[in-house]
């Protein structure tokens, strides 16, 4: 009997200590954001042990990972969907993952708060990945304290595009008697109202079968940056502490978006498209315009009759300089806290100028981080071919264009120019106040960033 | 005690029969916390804690990744009271709320009514009714957006049967139709905890009130209704606090089920949690969102006191905190 008191008590004595047992080390794994990466202790040695990378499975696909670690018996790659909220949870803790994802355009949103390591050192000890090997885009990643494009490297592009290139559905053009656009001469910003308004069919029901135009209608800082810079004008002063959408470059560019939302002849922010991307109304055929990169072909191997029927356009332009920037040339960078940061290099050079790399030049999926690679894009087919020719015309007119201020994150521009759009399209607001406007808010909000950082 | 003092004399000693229950009582409080324990530890640390945390962030200009940030006393508080967009987003939802919560609560009755019925089928109607609660929001959201998408959308082909142009539903303030619509699709909650209710209310009671000449309406009003007045009453309480915090059907109809934190509702669509997750998660400004949502949980908190302190006019409750059976 007294044995079974006992055992009662050091069951409950028990029972308890299991359960809080449990709730702590539940609290610890949630505290531990992401886990380890040095996989028992091995991860600082020359890079093996486990390496934690946040990126989109669809882009470090299993295929990635796989010939990774074949290549690379002694690193374990464990991938994490990439997710910016977990990001910033990650980096607050002290515990970020070896590599993750992000823009070129953006990368000095990182670089100015330390967050980031500088890739310098790397790329001048690798066999593999060589400075004179890298595209221009690779510039985007530069900063110096103050500006992009110049001082160390703190990422390296996977892929890009230059993204204002457009993409016409021949078959619509074709339909609607319209004369499809030379693929050599590009169109100027002012033709394309109308000419997305001679190719947008309304049914007698009034409903929209197909759009003229599609894409981002709306105010984004890389398209506004791209067409300020392309009538010799700037968004930004020296040292990215202030913004000026007043000039008359940037109110002209900002017109065209509201004249474009306000035809009727695309989705935007009083059109909203069902799909949440203009890109798959292309493929369904109820596109004739999509602006998009040449990275965009790759997608439409799952549609034949709408692949063949694409043509390739070279970026609008205002009557000034042709240029035709990329608008976000994602790539992976490596944060200054990471564990395994010579394993995260040996996979950054496996992936921008390894196998990998190779295959995703192949695939044609965006033009390839390194000059040695643009060979390697597909051009066999008739359209390929097209594709191929006006991308190679194209490259020419590649143009660093910075569209962040290193102070303000790419999700709070966004933020800011998508709600102003949003109110200023159904209503009648002029260009000339929804840049004070911007002004006002962007100008406030880097005041108030710029203290935070020393 | 007792088994010890009556047990026969030259009877076998035995462990006496109420130590362990003595022993056991000297050990209850000890047990109960033992038992709690898990409990509490989780809820302060994963409770009180992040509370505490996130009150003394809205003091602070924290956004998670900038090196130099610290306190900065009442700013963000003044900043909210100052930013019209705290207001107009507040007034939307308020809004909502008014609207939401009575015509939830309403309709998910009068489902509960109907499938209390003694009709044939009624528990196919009741899974009809159902079901949309188990379908995943973010699903739901992607199937609102294509019924209402002015070119392919199902109800433009409604409107075209009667001659009517199609209607840019999910633009402007009419998203905020579409947005309480997708909530009213998922009433079925509300109908099965009336329901539940319906079924406890007392036969003799029914059976007394149609002796007595009372007819349905009355039965209903006079009888029913304040018997579940709790259950209502438990509806209006929490389906308030839930509509406060509504977001992600805002962000789903917005982004057609690709919400990221760049997501701009409209203007219709901004209501007040997509405020604080807008400066939360686009802008980083943690610590102003942490002000934002403290202000929240202060009108949550008067709301509720103000909805228990009048309730006692409405709710009936059979034994009341003071077991007089008074009404209350």
């Amino acid at each position: 009997m007294n044995d079974r008191k006992l055992s009662r008590r050091r069951f409950l004595g028990g029972a308890a200590a299991l359960a809080g047992a449990a709730a702590g080390s539940s609290l610890l794994a949630a505290c531990s954001v992401g886990g380890g990466s040095s996989g028992g202790g091995g991860g600082t040695r020359g890079g093996s042990g486990t390496l934690t990378i946040m990126m989109p499975p669809s882009e470090v696909t299993d295929e990635v990972v796989a010939g990774f670690e074949a290549a690379h018996s002694d690193i374990k790659i464990n991938l994490i969907q990439f997710d910016r909220t977990r990001l910033t949870a990650m980096l607050a803790a002290g515990d970020p993952p070896d590599i993750a994802r992000e823009n070129a355009t953006y990368s000095s949103f990182f670089a100015v708060r330390g967050l980031a390591e500088n890739l310098d050192p790397y790329i001048q000890n690798s066999s593999v990945i060589k400075e004179s090997d890298l595209t221009p885009i690779q510039d985007l990643w530069r900063f110096d304290g103050t500006s992009q494009g110049q001082g160390p490297r703190y990422g390296l592009t996977m892929d890009y595009s230059q993204d204002a290139m457009i993409w016409a559905n021949q078959s619509i053009f074709e339909k609607a008697n319209v004369a499809v656009p030379s693929d050599t001469d590009p169109l100027a910003f002012e033709e394309l109202p109308e000419l997305a308004k001679r190719l947008t069919k309304i049914t007698n029901d009034e409903k929209t079968a197909v759009f003229g135009y599609g894409g981002e209608v709306n105010l984004t800082m890389p398209q506004l940056a791209h067409m300020v810079a392309a009538q010799g004008g700037r968004l930004y002063n020296d040292d990215y502490t202030a913004v000026d959408f007043s000039s008359p470059e940037a109110r002209k560019a900002i017109q065209f978006w509201l004249d474009l939302a306000r035809a009727g002849v695309s989705y935007g922010p009083t059109r909203p498209n069902p799909a949440g991307w203009d890109g798959s109304a292309y493929q369904a055929g109820r596109l004739a315009m999509f602006s998009a990169g040449y990275w965009f072909g790759a997608g439409l191997a799952k549609v034949p009759e709408i692949q063949q029927k694409s043509k390739l356009l070279p970026a609008p332009t205002f009557a000034g300089k042709r240029i035709s920037p990329s608008y976000a040339g994602a790539g992976l960078w490596i944060p200054a806290k990471a564990k395994n940061k010579e394993g995260a290099w040996r996979f950054i050079e496996y992936f921008i100028g390894g196998e990998a790399a190779k295959k995703r030049a192949e695939s044609g999926r965006g033009l390839p981080p390194l000059k040695s690679l643009e060979s390697s894009l597909p051009h066999d087919a008739p359209y390929q071919k097209q594709w191929y020719d006006t991308q190679q015309r194209e490259l020419p007119y590649f143009d660093v264009v910075v569209v962040g201020s290193p102070y303000i994150s790419s999700a709070s521009l966004i933020s800011i120019l998508t709600t102003e759009f949003k109110s200023a399209v159904s209503s009648n607001t002029s260009a000339g106040k929804i840049a004070d406007s911007l002004n006002r808010q962007i100008n406030d909000l880097i005041a108030q960033e710029k203290d935070k950082i020393s | 005690m007792v088994a010890t003092a009556t047990r026969p004399a030259g009877a076998v000693a035995a462990e006496p029969v109420a130590a362990p229950r003595r022993r056991w009582h000297r050990h209850r409080p000890r047990t109960f916390y033992s038992f709690a324990a898990p409990w509490l530890i989780g809820f302060a640390l994963l409770t009180l804690f992040p509370l505490a945390y996130a009150f003394w962030l809205s003091f602070t200009n924290y956004d998670g990744l900038s090196p130099k940030w610290g306190y900065v006393g009442l700013d963000n508080y003044e900043r909210a009271f100052a930013d019209p967009k705290t207001w107009s987003s507040l007034v939307r939802t308020l809004v909502f709320v008014f609207v939401l919560v009575p015509v939830t609560v309403g309709f998910g009755l009068f489902l509960a009514v109907l499938v209390n019925q003694k009709v044939p089928g009624r528990a196919a109607f009741r899974a009809i009714f159902f079901l949309p609660v188990v379908v995943p929001v973010v699903a739901a959201g992607f199937v609102f957006r294509m019924l209402f998408d002015r070119d392919t959308g199902a109800t433009t082909a409604v409107l075209g049967w009667f001659g009517l142009a199609p209607v840019e539903w999910l633009a402007d303030d009419k998203a905020l139709v579409v947005m309480l619509l997708m909530i009213l699709w998922r009433v079925g909650s509300n109908m099965i905890i009336s329901l539940a209710a319906l079924q406890g209310v007392p036969k003799e009671l029914l059976d007394a009130a149609a002796i007595d000449g009372a007819g349905s309406w009355r039965t209903f009003f006079r009888v029913t209704t304040p018997i579940i007045s709790p259950v209502l009453f438990f509806q209006v309480v929490n389906g308030a606090i839930d509509t406060l915090q509504i977001y992600l059907p805002a962000l789903l109809l917005s982004a057609a089920g690709q919400a990221r934190l760049d997501t701009v509702p409209g203007e219709g669509l901004y209501i007040y949690m997509v405020h604080v997750y807008t400066q939360a998660f686009a802008k980083g400004d943690l610590g102003y969102a942490s002000a934002l949502l403290w202000l929240l949980t202060a009108i949550t908190l008067i709301y509720t006191l103000l909805v228990f302190r009048f309730s006692r006019r409405f709710v009936y409750y059979e034994a009341g905190p003071s077991d007089s059976g008074e009404r209350r």
